[in-house]
């Protein structure tokens, strides 16, 4: 694999790791990790989206349904 | 036993074309469902409740073993997605010139969050590159978001931990809404 495909993959790695810590801490052990500048400027891509506020994601469908409660806890489907 | 479960154990048996049936049977079922529903003047509709009638609807009593369940949900929180998408682009054509050709749908209005269709549509392109990085993450999305299903069942049907489902939708959100803020600053 080369090129975006694998810096994609590096910097998934490398956010997946960075994850497991506390948020204050991303930042210095992001430095510590001593990334290729391309991949650490694609890491902090994905902290921004990460730590960005409500994204078009989070506005999920169901959180209507969630607030009339008609569907929460409901298994979908007769299974 | 009804088709869609035949053909869900047709592919647990390796055939390649038989989610594409059971996508085949889903993707009208839900657009006759929205259709119905607005018709009757409901303004509320949600993919969750479309999904969860369809599902009642094509599989009626029948219960499936847990990898037939993971492939009916991920193929119609799919056939949603297309659902959603056809909609957007209609409305946004529609927006954009004349009316559209299919007036029903054109007055159906989910209850999204997303303020507009080019965001959904935005967001539709995004996945195909989330689909390229790692199709795990793309289904996760797909039936998180598109299906409603919780990370708890996810986690179940995916045959990881809740925290493992969490983690990868903690990485694709971040994998789109870095596309979605490099496409459109």
């Amino acid at each position: 694999m080369t090129g975006k495909p694998r810096l994609r993959q590096r910097a998934d790695a490398a956010f997946d790791r960075l994850l497991d810590l506390p948020a204050a801490e991303r930042a210095v052990a992001l430095v510590a990790m001593r990334l290729d500048p391309d991949v650490e400027a694609a890491v902090r891509r994905l902290l921004a989206a990460h730590e960005a506020g409500t994204v078009a994601l989070d506005r999920l469908p169901d959180a209507t349904i969630g607030r009339d409660g008609a569907l929460v806890g409901r298994r979908l489907g007769p299974w | 036993m009804g088709e869609v479960t035949v053909w869900l154990s047709q592919a647990r048996s390796g055939d390649p074309a038989a989610l594409h049936r059971v996508f085949e049977a889903l993707y009208p079922e839900l657009h006759r469902l929205a259709r119905m529903r607005a018709e009757a003047g409901e303004r509320t509709l949600t993919p969750t409740v479309l999904v969860n009638e369809a599902c009642l609807r094509l599989l009626g009593a029948e219960r499936l073993s847990l990898q037939d369940r993971r492939h009916f949900l991920a193929t119609a929180a799919r056939a949603m997605r297309a659902v959603m998408i056809d909609h957007a682009r209609r409305r946004h054509a529609a927006k954009r010139g004349g009316p559209g050709d299919d007036v029903a749908l054109d007055a159906i209005e989910f209850r999204l969050g997303v303020a507009v269709d080019e965001e959904l549509l935005a967001l539709d392109q995004a996945l195909e590159s989330l689909e390229a990085f790692d199709p795990q993450l793309r289904e996760v999305v797909e039936l998180r978001y598109f299906a409603g299903v919780e990370f708890e069942r996810i986690a179940e049907l995916s045959g990881v931990s809740l925290r493992t489902a969490k983690r990868q939708w903690e990485r694709a959100r971040a994998f789109l809404h870095a596309q979605l803020a490099e496409r459109h600053p």
